[in-house]
């Protein structure tokens, strides 16, 4: 698998420039490209969907209104530069949240409106990983909820479900593989549709 | 950082339970914004823990297997075996190898009380919606809807339905409390231990009682003994439903301290 290769170098290049020269396509391939990702790293490092959304739609205009200027220096950079302003957002949130009292924090703006689309798809995805949760062993499902929700290392699992280091490691890797494969079956099914995202490889 | 190197470092798994250091983390936020395939993981990894958070009631109730116990029985019975065989060969006595009787439940190590992780368990506290007189507010909206997902099991939509409440009505003890249930039960004890302070500084309010219990809970969870009793404390010292369930719980954590002979 690459990751910034010379395809990619171009591929970054010219979008910024389609961007540069006002081309419209080029605007909405990059939100189609970055939204979600933008999305997923200030969910995680915030642990609050709404406020991640707002960051998004915050990051992606300053990210473009930066690229129709001109001010990005090396194009072939553009993913560590969305990547990066994105950061700083998620830090400014965090700094505005220190400085607010208490329960304040709780209150993120409410999203704006709601995409009915997505909406269809989250709820598949999640009938699909319910499914293939509930196909794998039970013990593996107490695997997967130590590992993914309580954080714990497959050392400190071994003991409460009675096996070794080892055989917790494998059972979880092939429990996350098995989960991982079915979401990429649904993932494919979608894209087959016109209105699929591009592939970067 | 390299897909290959992501795999092997089980980086995707580290990064989604916040595991990585920030250097790390930032090497794997510039890969994953180039690359689909590193993304797509990243992506089943989220999907499949929030499910995991939002059944984990569910999976923890579920009695797992114990290999640990089967292994002891095993080889135990398989020791009876051997033991047994050797001694009649010893007596001058024709060796039983008949199959061991079943084991018993006192060759099967085990604790003799709940353990912490068990007394932290608790199941979701049941709502009730109340009749209510005259029009609905918006906040009182938005918490009915909340908690109609609350009830089916569906907390993460919850939390998000129970914040617009608390943020159009700060004062709604109601909606703080069941936010933060829903994070407990989510998995999200540090977030659900703030959303039932907040409901508790609301002060004589229908919640009070309850939102000590559960912080109780949530601090069980987090093996903070101190901080449960004196949850429970309060708990207790309300005199309400909860008085008795409190003393027990509290009584519980107090055996965990004593050493056991």
């Amino acid at each position: 698998m690459k990751v910034a290769g010379s395809n990619d170098t171009k591929r970054w290049q010219d979008l910024a420039d389609r961007v540069r020269q006002g081309d419209s396509s080029a605007e909405e391939e990059l939100s189609v490209h970055f939204h979600p990702r933008i999305v997923a790293m200030a969910v995680v490092r915030l642990r609050d969907s709404e406020a991640a959304r707002e960051i998004a739609q915050e990051a992606l205009l300053a990210v473009l209104v930066a690229l129709r200027e001109g001010k990005l220096r090396e194009p072939e950079k553009l993913p560590a530069f969305v990547s990066g302003t994105a950061r700083n957002l998620v830090n400014n949130h965090f700094r505005s949240l220190r400085e607010q009292p208490k329960p304040v924090a709780l209150d993120p703006e409410t999203p704006s409106a709601v995409n009915l689309e997505t909406e269809a798809e989250l709820a598949e995805q999640r009938r699909t990983v319910r499914g293939a949760l509930e196909r794998i062993d039970p013990r593996d499902r107490v695997i997967l909820l130590l590992t993914l929700v309580e954080g714990m290392n497959p050392r400190e699992i071994a003991p409460r479900v009675g096996l070794s280091t080892e055989n917790v490691r494998t059972r979880k890797m092939r429990a996350i593989r098995q989960v991982t494969e079915e979401l990429q079956k649904l993932s494919r099914k979608k894209d087959q549709t016109p209105l699929s995202t591009e592939t970067v490889s | 950082m390299e897909c290959a190197q992501i795999k092997r470092g089980e980086v995707v798994e580290r990064y989604v339970t916040g595991s990585l250091g920030p250097q790390e983390r930032e090497s794997f936020e510039e890969h994953y914004f180039a690359c689909e395939q590193c993304f797509a993981a990243l992506q089943a990894q989220r999907a499949l823990q929030a499910e995991l958070s939002a059944s984990a009631p569910q999976i923890r109730a579920m009695p797992a297997p114990n290999p640990t116990a089967w292994r002891w029985t095993a080889a135990m019975a398989t020791a009876a075996v051997v033991i047994l065989a050797v001694l009649g060969i010893r007596w001058g006595m024709k060796p039983d190898l008949s199959p061991p009787a079943p084991p018993t439940q006192t060759m099967q190590p085990g604790p003799a009380g709940p353990s912490l992780a068990e007394l932290a368990r608790f199941d979701p506290p049941t709502y009730t919606p109340a009749v209510l007189r005259g029009a609905q507010d918006e906040a009182m909206r938005k918490f009915r809807a909340a908690m109609k997902h609350y009830r089916q099991g569906e907390y993460a939509r919850a939390i998000t339905g129970l914040r617009e409440a608390a943020k159009l009505n700060p004062k709604d003890a109601g909606a703080l409390f069941f936010l933060g249930v829903s994070y407990l039960l989510s998995g999200q004890t540090d977030d659900g231990i703030a959303a039932l302070q907040q409901s508790v500084a609301l002060g004589d309010t229908p919640y009070l009682e309850d939102a000590h219990y559960y912080l109780a809970k949530a601090f069980l969870h987090k093996n903070d003994l101190a901080g449960a009793e004196a949850e429970l404390q309060k708990t207790v010292q309300l005199k309400g439903d909860l008085e008795s369930k409190a003393q027990e719980l509290a009584q519980a954590i107090q055996a965990l301290h004593r050493p056991s002979h």
